[in-house]
């Protein structure tokens, strides 16, 4: 095999393809959200009608790591992925939070509660949205995780599915416990 | 259940295309040939004339072989069940965007009900998967066409050349569309709908952003099919005359629609942003700016070779180089590799599979490229002082041209990859290495036309260039002396700007009148210029408009930024503004803050402008619409901000003197490219109506 020039386009080509195949892991390939490893915004929500706790910045700092779901009655997804939040509060062995968005009926989100079970250690009402937008929530269901100190770190944006339960959400979660 | 048919079309086509890739092969086919019928295989000893795929320059046996296997009927077939398919895939992904079908994620992540129907078809271009879909199915089009090209002009291709190139483009299919069902599958369904989608990203809600797409695709899919004549041409060792002729049509129509495609994106970023700028050197724009220029180089050493038969091997590089360099850009900016699109923001993105398949595709063709580039030969040379070495030069220039700004885009990324550390490169970096090599390229660009092939004079030259000389030498003397404070770059720019325009023109003169050779009639001798002169010409004193017009309006660009009042008058160049005030109007689906100026040119009104700040709920995003005149001696560009604190609006002005040469540069180049392409069907309409004649 003699030398020729010929070969310079195929060395080149590799050199440049090498590079960029060596680097394919670093995508950065989750959701972007303006909120990752920023702090949770302030807010103080009112429990549910007949319950004595409701939820604030403060439950989500007591140094240990901690879910955040937004979810909503009127939501068909968020019906759709209620076992994978209730196997989530099971086997992740932190508090998954509620965040109730914007019921028109403050009742609303109580019967929901009771027909599908309620795996929330407290749940905080939002019917304005406020605390929503604060969040970023642009569409329901979505789901945070919060470290012990109140800083955002992952964001999952729709239903939680069982991939995303176990391969995303559950191993994040054991992360950031240490 | 559209969708699923739509998915099942595009599976189908990727079979189809390893089909065609199979069965066009004259190596695969022997090789299945003999695997399936082993009696055949053994009556026919291996090496044998009829079966040899050994010795790859014997054309004449494998050609009768195939000949006998494929009737040329059915050469169609294929390729036209392909074209189907792909069109049914892609009439399945338009019905659910149309029809709003959020059971797909790709509809319901950049489509929304409430977005107007042309919009939606738009927004079925603009995800990873619409956009690799659209891809596939131009390709399949260009599949066809191509055999009908290669199937009418037999006489001229080789049989084995048209059955190699139809080959790899049926490999190509199934590679990009086992790329579009691994990476970003447009027909998955998920199975709880959201109950409305998240919007299309308003940037991209225009008409002509959704025009971009699908000349950007054909555009790509041209260079798809020169590479694959070029591999074809490779594996026969004849990059020659005919291989030259028969990819004439595609390094033109290539030309233009990915010209095409730049022009609208200048276009758009011009009308979006408030400071009137309309290149940005960022990713999008790089990537698409690319493989037009490796496609102007290949433009010009294509003619080269079909003249003279010389510059084979930078022929076939850079016709594999040019789809590399355009499948590299679309895997640029599809991927997340910069900062994420606001339209792919919202789905985690893969394109793993395109990486891959880029890097495998191109292992090939270059390996192919260097066992089979020295066997071929040059063909006999020419001199230094001749029209092929002036268009040689000049495409390594452009290539040149190219690599700078490949660097540019990709040094950035490798630099964080090696030290962490973000870095931008930005206009200066691009202005500073490109200055050194496209002044030359545009001093030598007015020469070419005016050589001799083969061989030329000196002095002959220098009489011919002579008015061409003057005349721009005036040109930067009038402006030196009449703005006397001006920077060289941009007299330089008007300088080579008019050595081009004077240069074409008085060479489009010499021909008309002077030439011994041509008849008596001036009309008689445009017809014998031929249309490849006439588009050339077009095309050069384009690009001559364009650069005198983007540096003069860089130099003599005024902006004036106030907070407006209603009733105020604001002053900019020849104009004058009145600002009347803004209203709230509604969109179809979004609210408008509209401002309404009356333009007026020394005191005569002119027209009304009506620059907006646009916001679309769904997605909760503004964007800025300004509103543009386009005047005789330059635009006025208006956009409006915020309110200020005492109650005034933020109105910028630009006036921007010469800028409609800019666009009148741009499309003058495009028609260039255009009428080639028109007269050269005309020509072959008018050849097939007369078969006596």
């Amino acid at each position: 095999m003699r030398f020729s020039i010929a070969v310079i386009p195929l060395v080149l080509f590799a050199a440049l393809a090498g590079v960029f195949l060596l680097n394919i892991d670093k995508d950065a390939s989750v959701v972007p959200s303006v909120l990752i490893d920023k702090p949770a915004p302030e807010f103080s929500l009112p429990p549910l009608p007949g319950r004595d706790k409701g939820l604030s910045r403060a439950d989500l700092t007591t140094g240990e790591v901690s879910v955040l779901n937004v979810f909503a009655s009127w939501c068909v997804p968020c019906r759709a992925e209620h076992p994978l939040i209730k196997r989530l509060s099971r086997e992740a062995e932190v508090p998954v939070y509620g965040l109730n968005y914007k019921e028109k009926d403050p009742e609303d989100g109580v019967k929901w509660l009771a027909e599908l079970g309620d795996p929330y250690a407290a749940v905080g009402m939002d019917l304005s949205g406020r605390t929503g937008i604060d969040f970023g929530v642009y569409g329901v269901p979505e789901t945070f995780i919060i470290d012990g100190t109140g800083q955002i770190r992952y964001k999952h944006v729709g239903p939680v599915t069982v991939e995303v339960l176990e391969k995303v959400l559950l191993p994040k979660i054991a992360e950031l416990k240490g | 259940m559209f969708a699923e048919l739509g998915h099942f079309a595009l599976l189908l086509m990727v079979v189809t295309g390893i089909g065609q890739a199979i069965l066009f092969s004259p190596l695969w086919l022997h090789a299945s040939l003999r695997m399936l019928s082993p009696q055949r295989a053994s009556a026919t000893p291996v090496g044998s004339p009829a079966f040899s795929d050994d010795d790859d320059s014997n054309s004449g046996s494998n050609g009768a072989f195939g000949q006998g296997a494929v009737k040329p009927a059915s050469l169609f077939l294929l390729p036209a069940v392909i074209l189907l398919l792909g069109l049914m895939a892609e009439g399945a992904l338009l019905n659910a965007f149309i029809v709003s079908d959020f059971t797909l994620p790709i509809v319901s992540n950049v489509s929304h009900s409430s977005t107007p129907l042309l919009y939606r078809i738009g927004a079925a271009f603009t995800p990873d998967g619409g956009a690799m879909l659209l891809w596939v199915l131009a390709l399949s089009l260009v599949n066809l066409l191509i055999t009908i090209q290669l199937r009418s002009s037999a006489a001229i291709c080789t049989d084995r050349f048209a059955r190699n190139a139809l080959s790899v483009l049926g490999a190509l299919i199934a590679i990009l569309g086992v790329v579009t069902l691994i990476d970003a599958d447009p027909f998955l369904r998920v199975t709880v709908a959201p109950l409305d989608g998240r919007g299309m990203n308003p940037q991209s809600q225009d008409l002509l952003k959704v025009l971009r797409e699908p000349f950007l695709y054909l555009g790509l899919a041209g260079l798809a099919g020169i590479f694959a004549m070029t591999l074809a041409g490779l594996l026969d060792r004849k990059i020659d005359r005919r291989f030259a002729e028969t990819m004439r049509s595609w390094t033109i129509i290539s030309w233009v629609c990915l010209g095409t495609a730049i022009a609208i994106n200048a276009y758009r970023s011009y009308s979006e942003q408030a400071w009137g700028g309309w290149w940005y050197w960022d990713t999008a724009e790089n990537s698409l700016l690319l493989p037009w220029l490796l496609a102007t180089a290949l433009l010009h050493c294509r003619a080269v070779l079909e003249k003279t038969e010389t510059l084979r091997a930078w022929t076939a590089f850079l016709g594999i180089t040019t789809l590399a360099v355009g499948w590299f850009g679309v895997y640029l900016t599809r991927s997340d590799l910069f900062a994420p699109l606001p339209e792919t923001q919202l789905l985690p993105i893969d394109s793993t599979g395109l990486l891959v398949a880029f890097c495998l595709v191109f292992a090939f063709a270059y390996y192919l490229f260097w066992r089979s580039v020295d066997q071929m030969g040059d063909g006999r040379g020419f001199d230094v002082i001749s029209r092929e070495s002036a268009m040689f030069l000049n495409s390594v220039m452009l290539s040149l041209v190219a690599a700078v700004v490949l660097i540019g885009t990709i040094y950035p990324l490798v630099l964080q990859w090696i030290t962490g550390d973000p870095i931008t490169v930005g206009a200066p970096f691009y202005v500073k290495a490109l200055i050194p090599i496209v002044l030359p390229l545009l001093f030598l660009m007015a020469f070419a036309p005016a050589l001799r092939w083969r061989q030329d004079e000196v002095w002959m030259i220098g009489r011919r260039m002579k008015l061409a000389a003057i005349l721009s030498l005036i040109t930067v003397l009038f402006v030196s002396i009449r703005f006397i404070d001006l920077s060289p770059a941009p007299l330089i720019g008007i300088g080579l700007a008019g050595w081009v325009l004077t240069a074409s023109l008085s060479d489009l003169w010499a021909r008309l009148w002077r030439h011994p050779e041509y008849g008596e009639s001036k009309y008689r001798n445009l017809q014998l210029l031929g249309p490849r002169y006439i588009s050339m010409t077009l095309s050069h004193i384009g690009l001559a408009i364009l650069i005198a017009g983007g540096s003069a309006s860089s130099i003599w660009e005024e902006q004036v930024v106030v907070s407006a009042r209603a009733g105020q008058s604001i002053q900019a160049g020849p104009y004058n503004l009145q600002y009347e005030g803004v209203s709230l109007l509604a969109g179809e689906n979004y609210a408008t803050r509209q401002a309404t100026f009356i333009l007026y040119r020394h005191s005569l009104p002119v027209t009304e402008l009506f620059p907006e700040i646009r916001y679309y709920p769904i997605r909760g995003v503004e964007t800025r619409e300004a509103d543009i005149w386009h005047g005789r001696d330059g635009d006025l560009h208006v956009s409006i901000g915020d309110r200020d604190d005492d109650g005034g609006r933020v109105v910028t002005v630009h006036y921007l003197p010469m800028m409609p040469w800019v666009w009148g540069g741009m499309l003058l180049m495009l028609i260039g490219g255009c009428f080639s392409i028109l007269t050269r069907v005309i020509l072959r309409f008018k050849k097939t109506g007369v078969p006596a004649s």
